[in-house]
């Protein structure tokens, strides 16, 4: 202990994803309220979209019953996702805020700016993974459920498997881009931030 | 060069622009302190004294002048070897503790040593025996919330301590403790210094502090008013240097 500089050169300094994962992990479990709520608005957001995209499988398979899905519908689902990207941005913008002091601490105790986007975008990155595979369960379960019960249940049952796994997918991807672009501007802001202008900050 | 020194300023000033008025917070510091020692830094707010630990830390980098930690002038640095610099040079002790809130004592005392890529096992070891040195064996897996002020700090110090340090700077660590826990802090400051010949650079108010120190440095308005030697140190004769 207390070995003076001199005898060495500069090292490295290190954070791995597995550690930024564990961080991340930690932080969300411990503050899941917030977490929760923005799990649930990109689940929300998710859900629509999916409804909307696993009921016009059925209509495409069965057109013989006459009803479609409406471009006004998925306007209606891209408005929401926008208002989902706006108030996770919103959140996500007061969460950094609020832990100013602790991204401050963070660096003071050796971490770059880019360990701190990488922090903040993995754990947007597991929310929304998470947002968007509940917002898929929601949102097709309900779509089935629903036109189940107005069209039959032999027919949604026949659903294809490929174009459910595709829907799968694109809410998924969806998820994470919403989470990603909301996370972008906060995330960035927070990395920048100096130690001494972090401790300064008051909530 | 030689590196006798722990820390060496030369003509160190820091200046801010504060509404179209330029502030000198800091004015023609030259410091020198050696290996080992333990030196408080002494004056009223607003002289100075954060600044200076700022400049001292890495934390912030003069307008003017050098800092140099070992034979390393910090002005020098590039943000990644700034970032190794603060990871594996200092250890920082706040007046807020400035615990991460969601984190573990244990967790807490871990955090720089996964910058300095200590693997997981060896961190965990490190972390708990620290802990232990602080006499919080017992209380490993507390948040902060769940800590008293004075526990508090002694977790924060663990954490200063996880890299082995060349300097530890505290900034007011007792400000925020009653005064036995704060004389606690102090004696346990002491003990690292005397024990394991850490160099410990405190700023504060505390008399006890003050008595204990190798060298009392005096700031007043930016500026080094006087150095002097603690009369304990000097069989009650404060000499001034």
């Amino acid at each position: 202990m207390g070995v003076g500089i001199g005898e060495e050169t500069v090292g490295k300094v290190e954070f791995s994803f597995r550690e930024a994962f564990d961080l991340s992990l930690k932080n969300i479990r411990r503050r899941s309220a917030r977490a929760a709520i923005t799990v649930v608005t990109i689940g929300l957001g998710i859900a629509f979209l999916t409804f909307l995209t696993t009921a016009s499988i059925f209509f495409r398979q069965h057109t013989e019953t006459g009803v479609s899905i409406g471009a006004y519908q998925y306007w209606l689902a891209f408005i929401s996702l926008l208002l989902c990207v706006a108030s996770i941005t919103n959140s996500m913008t007061i969460a950094v805020y609020e832990r100013s002091k602790e991204i401050g601490i963070i660096k003071c105790l050796g971490a770059l700016n880019r360990h701190i986007l990488l922090l903040f975008f993995v754990e947007s990155t597991i929310m929304s993974l998470i947002g968007g595979v509940l917002g898929f369960l929601c949102g097709s379960i309900t779509a089935m459920a629903i036109y189940g019960f107005r069209l039959g249940f032999s027919m949604v049952l026949k659903i294809p498997l490929v174009e459910l796994l595709f829907s799968f997918g694109s809410s998924v991807m969806g998820a994470f881009a919403i989470g990603t672009s909301a996370t972008v501007y906060p995330a960035y802001k927070a990395a920048k931030s100096e130690p001494v202008e972090a401790f300064r900050v008051e909530v | 060069m030689k590196y006798d020194y722990a820390v060496k300023t030369e003509d160190l000033a820091r200046c801010y622009s504060l509404g179209g008025t330029l502030i000198k917070a800091l004015d023609e510091i030259e410091l020198k302190i050696d290996r080992g020692e333990y030196v408080s830094i002494v004056g009223p707010s607003g002289s100075g004294k954060t600044t200076l630990f700022n400049l001292i830390g890495g934390l912030d980098r003069p307008t003017k002048g050098r800092v140099f930690v070992g034979n390393v002038d910090i002005g020098e640095l590039d943000a990644y070897e700034l970032a190794w610099f603060r990871c594996r040079k200092i250890g920082y002790i706040f007046q807020t503790f400035n615990l991460i809130p969601v984190l573990t004592s244990l967790e807490n005392v871990a955090l720089p040593m996964i910058f300095a890529g200590v693997p997981s096992g060896e961190r965990l070891d490190k972390s708990t025996e620290l802990l232990r040195l602080v006499g919080l064996g017992d209380r490993l897996s507390h948040k902060p919330t769940e800590l008293s002020a004075g526990q508090q700090q002694r977790v924060a110090i663990a954490r200063a301590l996880a890299n082995d340090p060349a300097i530890v700077l505290a900034d007011e660590p007792t400000g925020n403790l009653d005064l036995e826990t704060g004389h606690a802090i102090v004696d346990f400051l002491k003990e690292l210094n005397d024990k394991e010949g850490v160099t410990v650079i405190a700023a504060t108010h505390d008399l006890k502090m003050i008595d204990m120190s190798d060298r009392v440095i005096w700031i007043r308005d930016g500026k080094v008013e006087k150095t002097t030697t603690p009369s304990i140190r000097q069989g009650r004769s404060a000499r001034e240097k």
